[in-house]
């Protein structure tokens, strides 16, 4: 039964696709080769998005361990079952974990084996990143948790606000390994979204038009592009923390003209999009479970999806609601309590559609319709309680204390996690063939609900009454020992239940119902293979005609494409190494212009930083400017040749742009260490932390092009590109004439102090 | 206490010497004469072709052109959508004309003659700046969306490029293209994309790149917010006009690639929603600029004398720098609000855009073009689907 995808299909891949059948566009022959070596080398989507799924449920397993502890020394008042210092580590560790080993690593693993089975594709667009991008995981998991061995562990919270994080309040390498595994954690992510992005764009199946492709698949896609613009953020404030406390500049000391709201700005300007990030992927989940366990379409598809257009455009403009208490003038605090309230518009939308798809369709409350209705009311009571902080002085009331634990407790486990469980339980039979016990899911869910909200709707009330957060312990204040009690029996149901999923998901592994290609009767391509698919996905794929395509295979006389008319697919797909190349840009574009913010912010006001600026040789380094631009006309040239079919001389373009750029980057080092012999060191001043800090990062990125253009030199050898590489040249000139402009900003802000007056 | 800024509010809104009825009547005889201009237009304009029509005249009378004879507007006005000289579609051109004259007029109304006029002199900050929202921002849209160019969500000819073309080399799987040479190099079916009757002029076409649009709209809410530019607009009435004037064509030129009636010129809805966000992302970097700079970003507002209708709100504590981050946010939040909302109503237009994205040689879409024409947006086709469609 599980073999079952051959008679359904109707329609081969497309023309020329017979005699390489099964090698793919990116040349990698498809694998299905067995044994646990096998994990380790493999770039098939499917094997990388189940291992993110992994990776990520040991680390729940250790963030939720973590949490059992903090409840335990909070279960009753004046507790001593972890120290003060302990106590602040786990914290820290706990959000941390949860937010970037477990939260966006398990939404990116469905992601990887989801999208391109629901857009009709073999794999993702670029699998070998794929398998980077899911390296850099366990790296950056190890990295983090290495501060335990090496004395402490970060205990500078999740969002570690300087100056706390900074060197003379945290000098263990606690804060150093935080640092570390979080550049690396987020490169990951970075690299994990640019490969969606280029997925859904590029490797979309004939049929499958942009407005067809399944929400779980447009809400994926809109939250990849969050993640590029958003983790640059991350990224840029942790290089300027990691410059402060390892070549001791003060980007973030105030003592020393650094600012610590500059801090609270970038980390927010990641921190909001990144609530979204986790958000968006669940709402996408429960996009797909509602309709199919309601058997229904779902209602307004395209409200769902403009919605989501909207709460990402929104995510950016709302950062400072987190910083309401930090004094940022009332003006400011209304505007963002404006745009904060605005955000709950579209996500009400949802809430409306997906209430509208349940009503009048004939529900199967399965395990993962439980959960999923269980979500819709546990994220609208987290979503009020959230536009309840947009009032500002509400927020002053309650901010740093358990109800905003509460709030964001009820968005990200009574939303994100519980639309993760109800993913499980959908597509645990399409990603192993067989089905998860119901019995087991129902105890599960039914321990879920109650645990969940013994724990956290008692902390609405202990925020109410004033008991801060983050603080070990508490006073023996009325009712804060019986409220703190029931959260504490809470937690560990909770635990209890999550171990019941873990025997659930091992014993249904072995024992489970065969599951069969479609068992829920559901409506997206993922059905219409087998369970799990074959490692090229589909045999032959159905024609794609409407939005739900597996719907239209099994009823031909109600498909919807007979009384629902959606776009047609032009059959344009673009070249996924420019699409690529583009979103890297873009991240990299948010990474440069917050350093250079930084900068801007240093040296306007009361111009001591600007000072530094006279030491700099301007007319010698217009001079390399000019050889950097130059560069960029002779990899023009290089470009043309090779359209021409004129090998060699695109060869010796090439060569002369890598020869240009190499001397660029040697007076770069040469101005360096001009510098650094003057005595003009990042810990002299803000001026020369900037300077360093950006001249080295452009000085990285042009390093970066150059061997990009070796490797482009080394294809190139045959005096001709392959032609599956034949987009590749045209990313890298993209890439590397981004390089030259960001060298122009630079000089121009660094060098020349423009934008003057913006002090 | 509570009620002290609302009250200076009040009492500076009051002011007599704020309002400028003279403005008044140059606006009003400004809305006279359009007003004329349209009844002559409509009288005798129907003979002869008016500018920049032409593109969609040619396009609409293309074989496969019969496909909007079916199909309603997706603008929210009502009307059959025929060749230009019909008298319904001349009433309802006229009817809009109307519409947008009146709009404008109210517009600069509320930006010259109301207390923001004066106050934008030299005075407030934020006054100025709503000013150039106004300019910028509403007046070029309400012209181009009421009079100029109407988006068709059923305009014959596809969109150019689609979210494929995000880098301007596609792959089509039909022809199996794409691979041959370096595709930096197949610029040429982008071109064939945009051909057909009557190709649009050199200047239709410069001003449809994104790229042009972007920079005009953008770059001109920086380079006069540079202080020098920014001074010396306030000390001279001629460069004050030149600032006004200026902000206007830009703000033309920046929707003009997400507004424009030829299909051919106008970005596809998705790439109109990036093109949308970048705009975004330009002006929150100059509101969060002015908005936390911590000197003042135009020095020439504090020379000027502070009027005694602003005292009260002065005392209330809207100090200079209060003024400025107002005036920042006001850069930031609204614009990036209105883009937010054009993106949706694009959105919209994207999912009910139903058999017009296939290549013009397409003859599916022809046949059933009829039978969906009439869907009136999102709702009521997933209505439909939701009503009639409940399984079992």
């Amino acid at each position: 039964m599980s073999s079952g995808a051959g008679s359904m299909h109707s329609r081969s891949r497309g023309a020329g696709a017979e005699p390489h059948a099964r090698i793919e566009p990116h040349g990698l022959a498809l694998e299905d080769r067995r044994g646990v070596l096998s994990w380790f080398s493999t770039v098939d989507h499917k094997r990388i998005g189940l291992l993110y799924i992994l990776t990520a449920g040991i680390f729940l397993l250790v963030g939720g361990a973590e949490a059992l502890v903090i409840r335990l020394q909070l279960a009753r008042p004046g507790a001593a079952i972890v120290s003060p210092e302990v106590y602040n580590q786990l914290f820290t560790m706990h959000g941390t974990t949860m937010v970037f080993l477990v939260g966006m690593p398990i939404l990116v693993g469905f992601a990887n084996y989801l999208v391109p089975l629901m857009i009709g594709a073999s794999d993702v667009a670029f699998p070998r990143l794929n398998a980077l991008a899911w390296w850099m995981l366990p790296a950056g998991g190890i990295l983090l948790h290495m501060s335990i061995l090496l004395g402490s562990a970060p205990d500078a919270g999740w969002f570690a606000y300087a100056p706390l994080s900074t060197k003379p309040y945290s000098s263990l390498p606690g804060v150093d390994c935080w640092i570390a595994g979080l550049l690396v954690l987020g490169i990951g992510s970075v690299a994990a979204a640019i490969n969606i992005v280029a997925t859904v764009l590029c490797r979309r199946a004939p049929g499958m038009s942009m407005q067809r492709i399944p929400l779980f698949v447009w809400m994926v896609f809109i939250t990849a592009i969050l993640t590029i613009l958003a983790i640059p953020a991350l990224n840029a404030a942790l290089a300027m923390l990691f410059v402060d406390r390892t070549l001791g500049a003060a980007f973030f000391e105030p003592a020393r003209g650094g600012s610590a709201v500059l801090w609270q700005h970038f980390f927010w300007i990641f921190g909001h999009p990144e609530v979204y990030i986790l958000a968006l992927p669940a709402f996408g989940m429960i996009s797909e479970i509602i309709p199919v366990h309601s058997r229904k379409p779902i209602y307004g598809y395209e409200f769902v999806a403009g919605s989501t257009v909207a709460i990402g455009l929104l995510s950016f403009g709302v950062w400072a609601h987190h910083m309401f208490a930090v004094g940022l003038g009332s003006g400011v605090d209304i505007f963002f309590a404006i745009g904060s309230l605005l955000i709950a518009i579209p996500t009400g939308i949802k809430i409306f559609n997906w209430t509208a798809t349940m009503w009048g369709g004939s529900i199967r409350f399965t395990t993962a319709m439980c959960f999923a209705v269980a979500f819709l009311v546990q994220f609208v009571l987290g979503g009020l309680s959230g536009v309840a902080f947009a009032a500002v002085p509400l927020d002053w009331q309650l901010t740093d204390t358990y109800f905003v634990v509460a709030h964001f407790h009820y968005v990200l486990f009574g939303g994100t996690l519980f639309a993760l469980f109800a993913a499980i339980y959908h597509w645990f039979p399409k990603m192993t063939g067989r089905m998860l016990d119901e019995r087991l899911g129902q105890w599960h869910f039914w321990l879920t609900l109650v645990g969940f909200n013994l724990t956290f709707f008692v902390q609405h009330l202990l925020g109410l009454m004033g008991m801060p957060r983050r603080v070990y312990t508490y006073d023996d204040q009325p009712g804060w020992a019986l409220l703190n009690g029931i959260s504490s029996a809470g937690s560990f149901l909770l635990g209890f239940a999550t171990l019941i999923l873990v025997w659930n998901v091992l014993r249904s592994l072995r024992r489970g119902a065969i599951a069969g290609p479609n068992p829920w009767g559901a409506f997206t391509l993922e059905w219409a293979t087998s369970s799990p698919p074959p490692p090229e996905n589909f045999t032959a794929l159905p024609p794609i005609r409407s939005r739900r395509p597996a719907w239209d295979l099994e009823h031909p006389e109600r498909a919807d494409f007979l009384t629902q008319r959606t776009a047609e697919d032009r059959g344009t797909r673009p070249e996924a190494a420019p699409v690529a190349a583009w979103s890297f840009i873009a991240s990299e574009i948010m990474f440069f212009v917050l350093l250079l913010a930084a900068f801007v912010v240093f040296t306007s006001g009361d111009g001591g930083a600007a000072a530094g600026r006279d030491s700099l040789d301007v007319p010698r380094t217009v001079l390399f400017t000019g050889v950097l631009v130059a560069s960029s006309v002779t990899f023009g040239f290089a470009l043309r040749a090779l359209c021409r079919g004129a090998g060699a001389r695109a060869r010796r373009w090439l060569l002369a742009t890598l020869l240009l750029g190499a001397i660029f980057l040697g007076n770069q080092a040469l101005e360096w260490t001009g510098l650094l012999r003057a005595g003009v060191l990042p810990e002299r001043d803000l001026f020369a932390a900037c300077f360093f800090t950006v001249t080295g990062f452009h000085g990285l990125h042009v390093l970066g092009g150059l061997i990009a253009i070796g490797i482009l030199l080394w294809l190139a050898r045959g005096n001709d590109l392959p032609p599956r590489r034949a987009a590749v040249p045209h990313a890298v000139g993209l890439y590397w004439h981004f390089v030259d402009v960001v060298w122009i900003v630079v000089f121009a802000v660094i060098y020349l102090g423009l934008p003057r007056g913006l002090g | 206490m509570m009620n002290q800024p609302f009250d200076a509010l009040q009492s500076l809104l009051a002011a007599p010497e704020l309002w400028r009825p003279g403005a008044l009547a140059w606006i009003a005889a400004g809305w006279v004469t359009a007003l004329a201009a349209i009844a002559v237009h409509r009288r005798w304009g129907s003979r002869a072709p008016s500018i920049g029509r032409e593109g969609w005249t040619a396009a609409a009378s293309s074989p496969n052109a019969s496909k909007t004879g079916a199909g309603t507007r997706e603008d929210g006005a009502a009307g059959p959508s025929g060749p230009a000289s019909s008298p319904a579609r001349s009433r309802l051109r006229c009817c809009r004309a109307v519409v947008a004259a009146t709009a404008v007029a109210g517009l600069l109304a509320l930006g010259f003659v109301s207390p923001v006029g004066p106050l934008a002199e030299g005075v407030l900050f934020s006054a100025h700046m709503l000013q150039h929202l106004i300019l910028l921002l509403a007046i070029p849209l309400v012209l181009w969306t009421l009079i100029g160019a109407v988006v068709h969500a059923h305009d014959p000819g596809s969109p150019r490029g689609g979210i494929g073309s995000t880098a301007g080399r596609t792959t089509r799987f039909e022809a199996g293209s794409g691979t041959g040479c370096a595709p930096g190099c197949a610029t040429a079916r982008r071109d064939d994309a945009r051909a057909g009757p009557a190709r649009p002029g050199a200047l239709r076409r410069t001003l449809a790149l994104p790229l042009v649009g972007g920079v005009l709209g953008v770059g001109a809410m920086w380079f006069w917010h540079d202080p020098a530019a920014c001074n010396a607009a306030l000390r001279h009435g001629a460069v004050a006009a030149l600032r006004d004037l200026s902000l206007v064509l830009a703000g033309l030129a920046f929707w003009y690639p997400v507004l424009v009636r030829d299909a051919r010129l106008r970005l596809a809805p998705p790439m109109a929603v990036a093109y949308l966000m970048v705009a975004c992302a330009g002006c929150t970097a100059l509101g969060i600029a002015i908005t936390f700079a911590s000197g003042a970003v135009c020095p020439a507002f504090g020379i000027a004398p502070t009027p005694a209708a602003l005292e009260p709100l002065r005392a209330a504590g809207f100090s200079r720098s209060v003024d400025q981050q107002l005036g920042g946010l006001l850069m930031w939040v609204p614009p990036c609000l209105l883009y937010a909302s054009v993106s949706l109503l694009l959105l919209r237009r994207w999912y009910a855009a139903h058999g017009d994205a296939r290549p013009a040689a397409a003859d599916g879409a022809a046949q059933t073009a009829g039978a969906f024409g009439r869907s009136s947006g999102a709702a009521a086709s997933a209505f439909g689907i939701a009503s009639s469609e409940i399984i079992r």
